[in-house]
């Protein structure tokens, strides 16, 4: 459904990206993984529209999206979260989901000025939906706070869940797991499980191993900008390149050999 | 929402019970000026604190409103109503064009595009002589009429311009409390998260934008019909400064702040008339004392007294229970 053709991106004189091509089966979790600068969240920041590549392509679904703004990639029902959460502080944790359901409503500015019956019922669907999905990932009783008022393991799953508000059909989460303690991320796992049975394709980017491995049908690593290695979380967890891509780093030495 | 529709029905009442207990044609001046005023600053509002956005320049878009509907009107002939609103589109189509390329880009340019605009529009307001009178400005500009009525006396005005502004205000409530509304607050808080959602960015900062021009070119169009007389002073780069510290002061984040800041800012020079002179000088402390000790503005202040008392209220339950 997903695929990127020799994606190139620098910044300045550094290669951020350099000649990546992987692609996505309808249904998949790919996990992302890879060092630091490896340049994972580069590329979530071209397939979700914030910037294009310098070269190569972006296909979705068969059609071209490589030079799409953000806001018409969403419209194609890809969604994301942030590695460093953006969730919007001075709004409600309710508001929040209500945005997120941005692309649901249809009501402009003429139903708007005149709160029209129609924009009304749609206001009312709109609520619905959010309390709905607010309940669904455990947040129904903090609908009216302050959104900044949540524990941090909370604003991960309301960014989860404000990605989700609209109905993706590819997700892109960015180090969902970060930050989170050991129950928290058992949920998450629990709660990214049931994804798949709603044939949600993902892409996630993690270093909590243990996760990406049981989550993920594949794994593409990425070093230095470059795809160093392709296949099943078994294979690539024996792959000399990726043990060598880590070498250096000893957490991920032992977290890949755990 | 609900409350802020009680509020309104409150001012509505309050603001049509005012002249069977106030007979002063003095004090029908000041409120029709904040009446108009706030139009602007309404509109200033929704601009600033809903979209993140601020405009140096919003005295010269009331300055479009006044001149095009004096021009229409003295030199042209066409019925004041319909000049009203030949001003507003060409003030909407004008704000576009200064809007459509500096609104793609992150960061202030709109401050700095709109200063610009507002010192153009200065100068054409004084240079075109033939047209705007120059800088002695232009008379003869006809009273609105509606019904057989002519609202050429401070009364009648006083009625028309605060219809204007409830009406303004009721439909800015409904816009804050909609997707639309939703989704501004949402690029005025954080940009990329809300184009990652579908929200198209640029295009619903530059409706905002040309919105809130449209409101001061409606304010433009009823001061010009008030005073029957225009002339370059009110829509210079103090007069838009003025309306961004009534935005400030009375609070971006709330509409009703739009009203504070203006009812205070507008009616503060007329209890000092003394202290002409150091006007300025006064705003100033003014706007440094809100910034330190409320800088929620006005209405922020008074919302959290609010709060205070309902927590005291409902302190002896919370210690028995």
């Amino acid at each position: 459904m997903l695929e990127l053709v020799e994606i190139g991106k620098s910044f300045g004189g550094v290669r951020a990206l350099d000649n990546v091509s992987f692609a996505l089966e309808q249904g998949e979790i790919l996990g992302l993984i890879g060092p630091n600068g490896a340049g994972k969240t580069t590329l979530f920041n071209i397939i979700s529209g914030i910037f294009p590549p310098d070269q190569g392509r972006v296909r979705f679904q068969g059609k071209d999206i490589t030079r799409l703004a953000a806001h018409k990639i969403a419209r194609l029902n890809i969604f994301r979260t942030f590695q460093n959460l953006s969730i919007f502080d001075g709004m409600t944790v309710l508001e929040n989901l209500l945005v997120g359901n941005h692309l649901v409503g249809k009501a402009g500015i003429f139903s708007a000025f005149l709160k029209t019956p129609w924009e009304r019922r749609e206001e009312r669907m709109i609520q619905r939906r959010a309390l709905n999905l607010l309940a669904e990932i455990g947040l129904a009783a903090a609908a009216n706070l302050p959104a900044k008022s949540l524990a941090f393991g909370k604003l991960r799953l309301l960014e989860l869940g404000r990605a989700l508000a609209a109905g993706p059909q590819l997700l892109l989460l960015d180090e969902p797991a970060a930050g989170l303690n050991q129950r928290e991320t058992e949920e998450l796992m629990a709660f990214l499980a049931g994804l798949r049975e709603k044939e949600i394709t993902i892409i996630v980017i993690e270093h909590d191993m243990s996760l990406v491995m049981e989550l993920s049908d594949r794994v593409v690593v990425l070093d230095q900008g470059k795809k160093i290695a392709e296949g099943r979380p078994r294979e690539v967890q024996q792959n000399p390149a990726v043990l060598t891509a880590y070498l250096g780093e000893d957490d991920w030495i032992k977290s890949l050999r755990r | 929402m609900k409350r802020d529709w009680l509020i309104w029905l409150g001012a509505a009442i309050l603001i049509f019970a005012t002249p069977s207990f106030i007979k002063s044609p003095y004090f029908f001046t000041v409120l029709i000026f904040i009446a108009i005023n706030g139009i602007v600053v309404l509109g200033l509002t929704l601009l600033m604190g809903f979209a993140g956005q601020v405009s140096l320049g919003h005295a010269g878009f009331f300055g479009l409103g006044a001149y095009f509907s004096a021009i229409l009107t003295y030199h042209y002939h066409f019925d004041p109503w319909i000049a009203m609103v030949l001003a507003l589109v060409a003030t909407l189509f004008i704000a576009s064009l200064l809007g459509i390329p500096t609104l793609r880009l992150h960061g202030h340019y709109l401050a700095m595009a709109t200063l610009g605009l507002g010192v153009v529009l200065q100068i054409i307001f004084k240079e075109e002589v033939e047209l705007t009178g120059g800088p002695s400005g232009m008379g003869g500009i006809p009273y609105l009429k509606a019904f057989g009525i002519s609202f050429s006396n401070d009364y009648r005005f006083y009625f028309l311009s605060w219809a204007f502004m409830l009406l303004l205000l009721g439909l800015s409530i409904n816009l804050v409390h909609s997707r639309i509304g939703r989704a501004l607050r949402a690029i005025s808080q954080n940009q990329v998260a809300a184009g990652t959602l579908g929200i198209p960015v640029s295009r619903l900062k530059l409706l905002i934008f040309a919105l809130s021009a449209g409101y001061a070119s409606l304010a433009g169009s009823l001061y010009a019909h008030y005073m029957t007389f225009v002339s370059p002073g009110p829509f210079g780069f103090m007069a838009s400064v003025k309306m961004v510290a009534m935005v400030v002061i009375g609070g971006s984040t709330s509409l009703w702040g739009a009203l504070l800041g203006t009812a205070l800012l507008v009616s503060l020079p007329e209890l000092l008339t003394k202290l002409q002179d150091y006007e300025m000088f006064v705003y100033g402390i003014i706007m440094i004392l809100v910034m330190i000790f409320a800088p929620k503005g006005l209405a922020g202040m008074i919302g959290k007294v609010g709060s205070l008392a309902r927590i005291r209220l409902k302190e002896p339950n919370a210690g028995t229970g």
